[in-house]
């Protein structure tokens, strides 16, 4: 009778810890879809870019978990698969597409600082053991575009950042950059801004 | 014996007074030759428009407006166009490549490589580094190439004139450019412009020649087309990424690459923030 009534008291406990975890699992996920606020993902200009203020980007690899920072960000971490099913549910992006970059953008005049705060950001994190002024492989365009690569690894992954900006500067070629730090952005830009776009996965010889 | 009882099969509905779909009349025709029996000249005919409708149906039937309307004024058939005879380019953002054959180590080639080497997969030739070089001192000689900007800065590789760059290639290459149509300058453009210039572009890939499309300050070759989901994709070269496959969706015309997708296990686009500008065919005569 004991016996019995110690299986019953044992069957009960089972079924209310089930409940609970099965509650926590539950919870856990509304809190990761309640942490895309609006505001934290804009979609920019009707393209598929966008100003992203989550503070961490998490892409997953084999069963491992990439954080990247993200700058002026402050919104909680949302992972890529998460970031990605949430816009095409607001239909930023068709599926099958992906982002096109993240968006930084500033109030006039205040492009060339905010693009050497970003800079200083990214050294402090992902870019710690990379040297700023060796980027892995710079494109430079006409009017002004250049594109600035970073090679770097996250627990053994590789990862590119690529940087669009627009330069003031009359840059010929690579021998004219004597520092990443000392290119001026184009202020005169109607909409003050500069891209980013982190590929996961990738190294810049492949871009 | 099966193709015979196919054949009586088609010939009593034909006297029946049904009349045969496409297919079934192909099928018919088919029958009959497999089984031995020669088709006459008008029956082979016949087959043969029968296939052409045939194909051109299924590759319409998915296709957009914008699609539909581009294969009927340009007469294209619809099945892949490639037309690359200069694969391995100099890339243009390697100096080390640019100095190899005396070229300047200077940015914005593009312009000027899209061109020549569009030129030469209309004239049908293939370009070595060193055959570039000589083409750059050719057109630079006749003002082709090279220019100085309203605020002083040299840009040898600016492009001045379309047409003496083409001539350049056929100096070097020592062949007949007289059936090569090209505009002096660059074409002025949009997105919303997509339809005039998928069907400019397509019309000089079908004729055998090349095109020139200018994104945000950057210009690339498109080396071919393919119809995909019914909607017309350009195939890019990029002289700044020569080994990154590039394309272009007329529809909206986006620049874009490809990325594989771990999780969904399949190629996803990777759009480009860059908007089309200008672009110039170059069109093959007969």
């Amino acid at each position: 009778m004991r016996f019995k009534a110690f299986r019953n008291f044992c069957l009960i406990c089972m079924v209310v810890i089930i409940n609970c975890n099965d509650k926590t699992a539950g919870s856990e996920t509304k809190k990761i879809q309640s942490n895309i606020q609006e505001v934290a993902i804009l979609q920019y200009k009707n393209t598929p870019s966008f100003i992203m203020k989550m503070k961490n980007l998490i892409y997953e690899h084999e069963g491992r978990r990439l954080k990247i920072p993200i700058f002026q960000g402050n919104m909680g971490d949302v992972s890529y698969d998460e970031f990605r099913q949430y816009s095409l549910n607001k239909k930023y992006l068709k599926p099958n597409e992906a982002e096109s970059c993240f968006i930084i953008k500033t109030d006039k005049g205040k492009l060339t600082k905010t693009f050497r705060e970003f800079l200083v950001f990214y050294k402090g994190n992902i870019l710690k053991n990379i040297d700023i002024n060796k980027p892995s492989k710079i494109h430079i365009f006409d009017e002004g575009n250049i594109t600035i690569y970073y090679d770097f690894e996250v627990s053994g992954v590789s990862f590119v950042l690529q940087l669009d900006i627009v330069t003031n500067d009359k840059i010929k070629n690579l021998d004219s950059i004597k520092s990443v730090f000392d290119i001026n952005l184009d202020e005169t830009l109607e909409d003050p801004i500069f891209r980013y776009r982190f590929w996961d996965d990738y190294k810049s010889d492949e871009l | 014996m099966q193709y015979l009882i196919a054949i009586d099969k088609y010939e009593e509905r034909i006297a029946d007074g049904d009349k045969l779909t496409g297919s079934e009349m192909i099928a018919y025709y088919d029958a009959k030759e497999a089984a031995g029996i020669e088709l006459t000249i008008e029956e082979k005919g016949n087959r043969m428009m029968l296939a052409y409708v045939e194909k051109m149906e299924a590759l319409t039937a998915n296709s957009t407006e914008l699609t539909v309307s581009v294969l009927e004024k340009t007469g294209w058939d619809g099945l892949p166009l490639e037309n690359n005879k200069n694969s391995n380019v100099i890339d243009q953002m390697s100096s080390k490549e640019l100095k190899a054959v005396g070229l300047p180590d200077q940015y914005g080639a593009c312009m000027f490589f899209s061109t020549i080497y569009g030129a030469a997969d209309a004239l049908g030739v293939t370009l070595t580094p060193e055959e570039v070089k000589k083409i750059y001192d050719t057109a630079k000689k006749n003002g082709a190439v090279s220019n100085t900007n309203d605020e002083g800065g040299y840009m040898p590789y600016w492009v001045n004139d379309f047409s003496d760059c083409v001539m350049a290639v056929a100096e070097v290459k020592k062949v007949d450019a007289s059936n090569i149509l090209i505009a002096d300058k660059l074409v002025k453009t949009t997105p919303s412009a997509n339809k005039e210039v998928a069907n400019e572009i397509i019309r000089a890939l079908d004729s055998g020649g090349s095109a020139q499309v200018r994104y945000s300050g950057h210009s690339m070759r498109v080396d071919g087309a393919f119809i995909e989901n019914g909607v017309i994709i350009l195939s890019i070269k990029d002289t700044a990424s020569p080994n990154k496959k590039t394309y272009v969706d007329t529809s909206s015309m986006m620049l874009y690459t490809l990325k594989y997708n771990k999780s969904t296990k399949q190629y996803e686009r990777v759009p480009s923030h860059k908007v089309i500008t200008h672009y110039i065919p170059i069109n093959k005569k007969e």
